[in-house]
C-alpha cells in the first residue's frame, strides 16, 4: 500500500512512530498482565493506549495501522463489557495484533529514516506491506462473533446477576500521556507562534522573500497538525473546543498564505496584520489550554476576515489557479478518466456476472474487484471528486470485511454490488459531462489569463475600469459608507467597539504570554544527535583540561616557575569544576530508565515458554535504574538471548520440576541496580543449573580445550567455557537458542560497551548471570600504568587495590604465578606476558629477581587476580574514544584516549584479562 | 498498467485478471500516458 505525504508531514510521521512505539510497549506488557490477572483498570489503560494509536494513525489516514488498532480496540471494548475474559487464545490474538502494528510502525520508521537522511522538498510516498493485516482483522472479527455467541448462550442458561445491566461504551479518560502530549503541543505551539511573529516583522521588510512566507506557512501547518493529533485523542469536536478552534483558524490562514505564495505577489500590510491577529488569537486559545480563563473564545470574526481576504485576492485565488491548470489538462484528463473508469467498471461487471448465490467468496476475484475500485478511487482523488471517493472506498471497506473461502455469496451481497456498480457508473458519467462542458465552454487561452484580462477580452469592462478597480483598496467600512449602506455614525460606533475588543484581546494576550514563560521552561525535545555532539565536546574539553594540568607541571618543573605553575593549576582546577558539572548534567540528560528494555521481556519469556511447553514467571526489579541510551541499545540483544536461554536451557519442563520437588512454574528474576559507576543486571533462574562436568566434556569434544587443560580447570572456570565460540551444551540445536554462537556473542557485545558477564551455577538449583555495565561509555576514571615503556589505562572501578611486593614473594603454583596478598593467595599475570604472548607466562624469574613488583589487583564479583606492571603512573579522568575498525576486534582494549601532551594511550579491558586467565 | 496491441474485451479482461489496473492499446501519446499514470496514482 502506498501513502502520499507532504514534506511538512515528515515531522508528524516521526512523532506518530515514536508515540506508537511507546504505546505498543505498554500495550504488550498490559496484555500479558491481563492474562495473569484481569482487572478493569489494566484493561482501561491498554484500551486507552490502543485508542491513542488509532487516533494518531487516523490523523494522516494511515489505514492499516488505524484499522488494526480499531479492531483491537473493539475487541478490548467487548472484554470490558464482560463478553469474555482473558484467555490464552484471546491473548494470542491480541499479541498478534500488536505484532502486526509493530511491523507497520517499523516499516514506517525505517522509511522515514531514509527520507530524513535525504530530505525531500516535494510530495513523498511511503510503502507499507500489508503483512496479512486484513486477514487478521477478519479473524478477530470472527473470534469476536464466536465469543459473543458463546456468551449469549451462557447468559441464556445461567441466572447471571448482570442480566439486566447494559454495559455502556468504554469511556476514554484523559490519560497522563494525553496530558503530556497536550503540554508538548502547548509548548510547540508557543514556539511556532514566536517564530511566526518574528517572521511577520521580517516579511514587512522583505515582502518578496518566499522563504519567509514558507517559514510562516510551516509554522501554521505544524500547529494545525499538532492540533489534529490532540483532537483525535480527545474525541471532542465541539466548536467551543479551543484546540478545534486552533485547527480551524490555522488551516484557514495556511490556505490564505498558500494562495498568496502561488500568486507570487506581495503580501499586503492588511494580510500581514491579519496573520499577526491570528497569532494573537492562537496564543490566547493556547493559554486556555494551559488553564487560563479567557472571555472571548470566538473565532468567527477572524474567520470572516480571513475568508474576506481570500475572496479579495483577485486572480490569485485557489479556485482560479485550479481552473487555470485544469483547463490545459482537460482533454488528457477526460481521456484518462474515461479509460480507467470504464475499464475498471467492465472488470467489475465481469466479476458480478460470474457470481452465483451460495458459492464461497473467491479470494482472487475479491482482490480483482477491490483493485478496480481502487483505480477508480485514484482517479477520483486526482480530480477531487469526493462523492466518488466516498462511494468506492465505502464499497471496498465493506468487501474487505468478508473472508474468502469462509463467507458465501448471498443475494444481499449481489444486490449491493449491482447497486454500487450502477452508482459508480452514474458518477462517472456525471464527471465526464462536467469535464466536457468545461472543455467546450471555456476557451483554453483563458487558463493563462487573470480575471481582469478575461473580463476585458469578454468586453465586459475596459482596461481603465480594471485599473480603477485595483486602486479601490478601501476598507470595508468606507465602501459601505460610500455606497450608502451605513451611516458614518454607525461606522464610528463599530470602530470604537472594535478598538475596545482589541484592547481586551491584547490584555489576554499579555496574560497568556506571561504564563507561557513558566511552562515553556519545563521541558524541551532534544535530538540524540545534539546530545552526542555535546558529549563529544565535553570529551574534548576534558582533554584540554588535562593539557592545562600537564602545562602547569611543565611550567613548574622544566621552566622552574612555581608561582606561575600554581596559578595555572588554580585556573585548571576552576575549569575542572565547571567541566565536571557540565559533564554530569549532560550525562544525566542521556540517561534512560531500563524500563524501556525490561518492559519488552515479559513477552519474550511468554513466547519462549509457550513454544517450549514450560511455565515461567518473570520477576522484574529495579527497572527505574538508568543507563546511557547508547549502552541501553547495545545490551538489548544480549539480554534477550540470555532470557531465552534461561527458559529454553535453564528451566525444566513442568513434569521434571514436579519430579524434583519444585514448583511446576519456573521463576526467572531480572534485577538491576547501581554498583559504583556500573549498573549490575542479574538474570537468576531456579532451573536445573549447569553441569560443569558436562561442559568440560563438551568443550573437549568440540576441541575448545585439551584433556590436560581440564585437569587444572576448577568447576567455576569450566562454566566460563560456555562463553567460548561454538559452544553448546544441548545435543540438538533448538529453534529458540543454542546455535552455539549465542553466549559468545552475548559476551562480546557486553564487552564492547566496557562491561563484563559473570556466571555462577549450582546443579539442581539454578543459574545466576550478572552483567556489569558501565553507566556511560564516554568518560571514565582510570589508573595509568607502564609496561615495557608503554602506557596503558586501567578503569578505576575494576581495581581493588594496588600493591608493591618484593619479587621474592612471587611463587609458582602449577602453571601459574601466585602471591600472598593480605593473607590471600592471588593468581598473577604479567601485563607484558599478555601483550606479547611469545613471552613465557611461567617466566617467574624475571619478576622474582626484582626488588619491588607493582601489582594492580583486579576484582570482579569475587574473582580476583593481580596484574604485574612496571610502574604506576597517575590517576585521572579519561575520555574513551572507540578504536578504529581494524583494531576493534582486539578484545583486550575497550578503547583509547588522548593525553594532555597529545599522546594516544590504550585502555585495557581487565574483565577480558580475567576471562583470558580462565581460558588460558 | 499494461500496454498492448490488441483491443478486444477478452484481452483486456485477461490483463485485469492478471493484476492490471489499466490496459492501453498502442500507440499512445506521451502526455496521455503521463496523465493515465498520474490518475492511477491519484496525484
Amino acid at each position: 500500500m502506498q501513502f502520499t505525504f507532504e514534506p511538512d508531514d515528515l515531522e508528524i510521521l516521526h512523532g506518530i512512530v515514536e508515540e506508537c512505539n511507546e504505546h505498543l510497549n505498554g500495550i504488550e506488557e498490559g496484555i500479558l498482565k491481563l492474562e495473569i490477572e484481569f482487572t478493569i483498570e489494566l484493561l482501561d489503560s491498554v484500551f486507552r493506549a490502543m485508542h491513542s494509536i488509532k487516533g494518531v494513525a487516523s490523523f494522516l489516514e494511515i489505514t492499516p495501522i488505524k484499522d488494526t488498532a480499531h479492531v483491537l480496540e473493539s475487541f478490548l471494548t467487548d472484554m470490558k463489557k464482560g463478553q469474555y475474559s482473558s484467555s490464552s487464545e484471546i491473548t494470542d490474538a491480541l499479541l498478534r495484533g500488536v505484532d502486526i502494528l509493530n511491523a507497520f510502525i517499523q516499516q514506517l520508521g525505517q522509511q522515514i529514516q531514509e527520507i530524513e537522511a535525504n530530505p525531500v522538498k516535494e510530495i513523498f510516498t511511503i510503502n507499507i506491506e500489508e503483512i496479512g493485516y486484513q486477514e487478521f482483522i477478519a479473524e478477530v472479527e470472527e473470534l469476536r462473533q464466536i465469543e459473543a455467541s458463546n456468551q449469549l448462550n451462557l447468559d441464556k442458561t445461567t441466572d447471571s446477576p448482570n442480566d439486566n445491566e447494559v454495559a455502556g461504551p468504554l469511556k476514554v479518560e484523559l490519560s497522563p500521556l494525553y496530558e503530556q502530549m497536550l503540554t508538548d503541543f502547548i509548548e510547540e505551539t508557543r514556539e511556532h507562534l514566536e517564530t511566526t511573529e518574528h517572521k511577520c516583522v521580517e516579511l514587512e521588510k522583505y515582502p518578496d522573500d518566499p522563504e519567509i512566507i514558507n517559514a510562516i506557512l510551516r509554522g501554521f501547518h505544524s500547529i494545525k497538525g499538532g492540533a489534529g493529533v490532540i483532537i483525535s485523542m480527545q474525541d471532542n469536536d465541539e466548536p467551543d473546543n479551543p484546540v478545534m478552534a486552533i485547527k480551524t483558524i490555522t488551516h484557514a490562514t495556511e490556505s490564505l498564505l498558500q494562495q498568496h505564495r502561488n500568486s507570487l505577489k506581495h503580501l499586503s500590510a492588511e494580510v500581514i496584520d491579519l496573520i499577526l491577529t491570528v497569532v494573537d488569537k492562537v496564543t490566547i486559545l493556547t493559554s486556555i489550554l494551559a488553564g487560563n480563563e479567557v472571555d472571548d473564545l470566538s473565532i468567527d470574526q477572524l474567520m470572516k476576515h480571513i475568508e474576506a481576504l481570500s475572496e479579495e485576492s483577485p486572480g490569485i485565488s485557489g479556485v482560479e489557479t485550479r481552473v487555470r491548470e485544469d483547463i490545459k489538462k482537460i482533454p488528457q484528463q477526460l481521456a484518462a478518466f474515461m479509460n480507467i473508469c470504464s475499464q475498471a467498471l467492465e472488470s467489475m461487471l465481469g466479476i458480478i456476472n460470474s457470481l452465483k448465490i451460495g458459492q464461497p467468496i473467491d479470494s482472487k476475484r475479491t482482490k480483482q474487484y477491490i483493485r478496480a475500485l481502487r483505480s477508480i478511487a485514484s482517479t477520483a482523488r486526482y480530480l477531487d471528486y469526493d462523492e466518488m471517493i466516498l462511494e468506492v472506498e465505502g464499497t471496498w471497506r465493506y468487501l474487505e470485511g468478508f473472508t474468502p473461502g469462509k463467507d458465501f455469496i448471498t443475494e444481499e451481497l449481489l444486490e449491493f454490488l449491482h447497486n454500487n456498480y450502477q452508482k459508480v457508473q452514474d458518477l462517472m458519467n456525471l464527471k465526464i459531462e462536467s469535464l466536457k462542458y468545461l472543455l467546450e465552454n471555456v476557451p483554453p487561452e483563458y487558463g493563462q489569463k487573470k480575471i481582469g484580462e478575461i473580463l476585458i477580452s469578454e468586453h465586459k469592462i475596459t482596461p481603465e475600469q480594471v485599473n480603477w478597480a485595483l486602486q479601490q483598496q478601501k476598507k470595508l467600512g468606507d465602501i459601505l459608507v460610500d455606497s450608502g449602506a451605513i451611516k458614518t455614525g454607525d461606522l464610528k460606533i463599530a470602530l470604537a467597539q472594535q478598538a475596545k475588543a482589541r484592547e481586551k484581546q491584547q490584555q489576554a494576550l499579555e496574560q497568556a504570554k506571561s504564563s507561557g514563560g513558566e511552562l515553556s521552561s519545563q521541558s524541551i525535545r532534544v535530538s540524540q544527535e545534539k546530545l552526542d555532539r555535546l558529549m563529544n565536546m565535553i570529551g574534548e574539553l576534558l582533554i584540554s583540561k588535562n593539557r592545562i594540568f600537564h602545562l602547569a607541571n611543565t611550567i613548574g618543573l622544566e621552566y622552574d616557575l612555581p608561582g606561575l605553575a600554581r596559578e595555572v593549576k588554580g585556573v585548571a582546577a576552576e575549569l575542572a569544576t565547571i567541566s565536571d558539572e557540565l559533564q554530569d548534567a549532560i550525562m544525566s540528560a542521556r540517561m534512560v530508565p531500563l524500563r524501556v528494555l525490561f518492559q519488552r521481556y515479559p513477552r519474550t519469556i511468554r513466547d519462549t515458554a509457550r513454544k517450549t511447553g514450560k511455565q515461567v514467571d518473570l520477576i522484574i526489579e529495579g527497572e527505574d535504574t538508568e543507563l546511557d541510551k547508547t549502552v541501553i541499545e547495545a545490551i538489548n540483544d544480549p539480554l534477550v538471548h540470555m532470557l531465552r536461554n534461561a527458559v529454553d536451557h535453564g528451566i525444566e519442563s513442568p513434569r521434571e520440576r514436579e519430579a524434583s520437588g519444585k514448583n511446576e512454574t519456573g521463576r526467572i528474576s531480572l534485577r538491576a541496580g547501581y554498583q559504583g559507576n556500573y549498573v549490575l543486571i542479574e538474570i537468576i533462574d531456579d532451573g536445573k543449573g549447569l553441569n560443569p562436568d558436562e561442559i568440560k566434556l563438551k568443550a573437549v569434544k568440540k576441541g575448545l580445550i585439551s584433556i590436560e587443560q581440564i585437569e587444572n580447570l576448577t568447576n567455576e572456570d569450566a562454566l566460563q567455557l560456555i562463553f567460548a565460540p561454538g559452544f553448546s551444551t544441548r545435543e540438538e540445536v533448538s529453534e529458540l537458542s543454542g546455535r552455539g554462537v549465542g553466549m559468545d556473542v552475548v559476551k562480546t557485545n557486553i564487552e564492547k560497551v566496557g562491561g563484563a558477564v559473570n556466571l555462577t551455577s549450582t546443579m539442581g538449583e539454578g543459574t545466576h548471570f550478572s552483567l556489569k555495565i558501565p553507566l556511560s561509555m564516554s568518560i571514565l576514571r582510570g589508573l595509568m600504568v607502564e609496561s615495557e615503556g608503554q602506557h596503558f589505562i586501567i578503569p578505576l572501578d575494576t581495581i581493588e587495590e594496588t600493591v608493591k611486593l618484593p619479587g621474592s614473594s612471587i611463587r609458582s603454583y602449577k602453571t601459574n604465578m601466585v602471591a600472598d596478598i593480605r593473607e590471600q593467595i592471588i593468581p598473577l599475570i604479567g601485563l607484558q606476558d599478555v601483550l606479547q604472548p611469545g613471552n613465557s607466562v611461567h617466566n617467574i624469574k624475571q619478576y622474582s629477581v626484582r626488588e619491588s613488583v607493582p601489582i594492580v589487583v583486579i576484582a570482579n564479583d569475587g574473582n580476583k587476580f593481580g596484574l604485574i606492571v612496571d610502574s604506576f603512573k597517575n590517576e585521572q579522568e579519561f575520555v574513551v574514544k572507540p578504536l578504529a575498525e581494524e583494531l576493534a576486534s582486539l578484545k583486550i582494549y575497550t578503547g583509547a584516549t588522548i593525553l594532555g601532551d597529545g599522546s594516544v594511550v590504550l585502555i585495557l579491558n581487565p574483565f577480558y584479562l580475567l576471562t583470558a586467565r580462565a581460558l588460558s | 498498467m499494461c500496454l498492448g496491441v490488441y483491443g478486444e474485451i477478452e484481452v483486456v479482461a485477461l490483463q485485469f485478471e492478471a493484476g492490471a489496473n489499466l490496459y492501453i492499446v498502442k500507440p499512445t501519446e506521451p502526455d496521455e500516458l503521463i496523465e493515465n499514470i498520474r490518475m492511477l496514482l491519484g496525484r
